[in-house]
């Protein structure tokens, strides 16, 4: 693709100041997202990977928190590029809700108690659409209808606690996408969902993509997930990217120590004779980010580390399938 | 053995009684593993707990190697209490932050009076590297231990009383998949070394399938359907357990879209459909569906279900 990217992060460095010292949670990461594209950031607990979407949104506490480093380029509908990694809150304050919609992992925190969830849904219209009250309280209604709310004039009505999980995620849903943004961070937005539940919203989010035709950055833990929703992976280690690539190649052919490690550890639905009996823990533990070792972040951990690994910061490669690899082994891998 | 016999279970709110779990019947042998399958508000937990006697059914019978111990007062159930242990699925919330881990998972002992301190003692290092933690956590405190070594420090409180029977109730849905895959090890280990008659109550299909030998499908507090795993894997017959298994999501790109969504969330125990509790959401519900309350049928030996289709999924 040659058009401007959507978003382009690159050489993205969050760290929190803590009493230990300084935590590198988003420690040089780069990656691009188009219009109409899902990209998962996949990883597990401190890998960085929700610390980058609120990096992007500029909603992690500064201080501790700052960006020490790199740039985060979003492409507004009026075709200006701007740099968020510098960007005022005021300026945040007009692109979030407008241009930046968002879902978090848990609806109840993030909804307004005390506000009716039709409110919730018209607020934004009426900051960002400049649309009077009654024209933004039908198109609120209008809106719930879209996200799968039944009865969704007298629901409108309603307050948050007198929806169920999965309804509060469709009604998180109306209010990101109310103002058709162009991008949608969505973090862990299933996570706290049942599966059959998990299944209607994520059909929900990629028919919504489809309509409004908004790049997606979907933040998981979630293997099955990312399976499920995403164009392309990156995979998060110790607050770096270690591999991208698109869903399908990364699956059939993953080309990290790291991922395929992951993907071992994963008990399985469908049998498969050829796995052992025993599910494949990764040994040992992430490290520190008061203490992210010189070399790769994994070496300490994975089977195929060599000494370099430990004293070098492994480069990201091209892979050859349009992906990018980050271990000095990786060659000798592929085969 | 511990067998709950066509359980009622309820929970009484604002002054009113809703009854959560409907004639459920089950047996745990020594030495098995059965999995409690179900979304949320299926009533998973609140079986457990029962199997368990934290909670007394309203009617049935809970026996426990052939004792009823339905209506034992709590003094009574006391020294009946070593041979039940439960671990739950947060590791943060579950262990008490002022206490060292050996006093921790020694209390156990010191509860049912096992062995003199020093023996405790003991018990309680070799226990610990059982569990894969080093000696040294003995005089650390639960914020120093990561999720997964917690769910480890959690385990070995359960199991230092050597208890029959371990009700684990989503053991590893708050750890990271790697280090669930160490916790699944360790808990699968531990109960054929002791013979543990294992209850693993879990929404996650994958994990279920490797760690059961048998498992019942629960909604809305009924028993949908009751297998052995590989045949509950391989050949389910009632529409909710196809629909569960087919939503869950698979980490292969090339099987996505392929499942149907179903439609619709699981109903309030308040308000429960008539008739068979999932037809509101299934695709093959019939009229006759609304009628009467399917009962759970034997299609196969040890497999039963509770759906008056046979010709569905």
């Amino acid at each position: 693709m040659t058009e401007t990217p959507l978003l382009r992060v690159e050489g993205l460095r969050t760290i929190f100041r803590t009493p230990e010292g300084e935590a590198r949670a988003v420690d040089g990461i780069s990656f691009d997202l188009h219009r109409g594209e899902t990209l998962a950031l996949v990883g597990e607990s401190g890998s960085g990977k929700s610390v980058t979407s609120l990096s992007i949104m500029r909603l992690f506490p500064e201080p501790p928190g700052r960006i020490a480093g790199g740039r985060i380029l979003f492409r507004s509908r009026n075709g200006i590029v701007s740099d968020l990694a510098r960007a005022g809150e005021r300026q945040m304050r007009a692109l979030r809700g407008a241009e930046i919609g968002m879902i978090f992992h848990e609806p109840m925190t993030s909804l307004n108690p005390l506000l009716t969830i039709g409110e919730q849904v018209a607020e934004g219209l009426r900051r960002h659409a400049d649309l009077g009250r009654r024209e933004a309280a039908a198109r609120a209604v209008a809106l719930l209808a879209r996200v799968g709310i039944a009865a969704s004039e007298r629901r409108a009505h309603d307050y948050p606690h007198q929806f169920s999980g999965g309804m509060r995620q469709r009604a998180m849903i109306a209010i990101a996408l109310a103002c058709s943004p162009s991008l949608l961070i969505a973090d862990e937005p299933t996570t706290a969902l049942d599966v059959t539940i998990q299944g209607q919203i994520l059909a929900l989010i990629r028919s919504l993509q489809a309509e409004i035709g908004m790049g997606v950055l979907f933040v998981t833990h979630d293997l099955g997930v990312v399976a499920e929703i995403a164009d392309r992976v990156a995979v998060m280690y110790a607050g770096r990217i270690v591999e991208t690539g698109s869903v399908r190649a990364l699956f059939a052919r993953p080309r990290h120590p790291y991922t395929r490690a992951l993907l071992a550890s994963l008990p399985r639905i469908e049998p498969d004779e050829t796995r052992e009996a025993e599910l494949q823990p990764i040994p040992g533990q992430v490290p520190s980010p008061l203490a992210l070792p010189p070399g790769c972040a994994f070496a300490a951990r994975c089977p195929l580390a060599r000494p370099i690994c430990e004293e070098t910061l492994p480069a990201l490669t091209a892979t050859g399938e349009g992906g990018l690899v980050a271990c000095v082994r990786a060659d000798e891998l592929a085969s | 053995m511990i067998a709950l016999e066509t359980v009622d279970v309820a929970y009484t709110a604002q002054g009113r009684s809703v009854p959560v779990v409907h004639g459920v019947s089950l047996a745990l042998a020594r030495g098995e593993v059965l999995g409690l399958v179900g979304e949320s508000g299926s009533g998973k937990t609140t079986i457990g707990r029962t199997a368990l006697r934290l909670l007394k059914p309203v009617s049935g019978r809970v026996m426990l190697d052939g004792q009823d111990i339905t209506g034992l007062p709590r003094r009574a159930l006391r020294p009946l209490r070593r041979r039940l242990q439960m671990i739950f699925q947060d590791p943060y919330s579950s262990l008490d932050p002022r206490l060292t881990v050996a006093r921790i998972v020694g209390e156990a002992c010191a509860i049912h009076n096992i062995g003199t301190r020093r023996d405790r003692a003991e018990r309680v290092a070799h226990m610990l590297q059982s569990v894969g933690l080093a000696a040294d956590a003995m005089h650390r405190f639960p914020h120093e231990f990561s999720g997964g070594q917690r769910q480890r420090i959690s385990i070995a409180r359960a199991l230092i009383a050597e208890p029959h029977y371990l009700v684990a109730d989503e053991p590893v849905s708050a750890l990271d998949v790697s280090v669930q895959a160490q916790v699944i090890n360790l808990l699968r280990r531990q109960q054929r070394e002791m013979s543990l008659g294992l209850l693993f109550i879990s929404h996650d299909l994958a994990v279920v399938r490797h760690v059961c030998d048998r498992v019942l499908v629960l909604y809305l507090g009924r028993v949908m359907e009751s297998a052995p795993v590989s045949r509950l894997f391989s050949a389910p017959r009632h529409p909710y357990t196809a629909a569960l298994l087919a939503a869950a999501p698979r980490p292969d790109p090339d099987r996505r879209g392929g499942a149907t969504v179903l439609e619709g969330e699981i109903p309030r125990p308040d308000a429960p459909p008539s008739g068979c509790a999932f037809r509101t959401r299934c695709p093959y519900a019939l009229e006759d569906c609304s009628k009467t309350v399917p009962p759970l049928v034997e299609v196969a030996p040890g497999h039963s279900k509770a759906c008056i289709r046979d010709d569905v999924p």
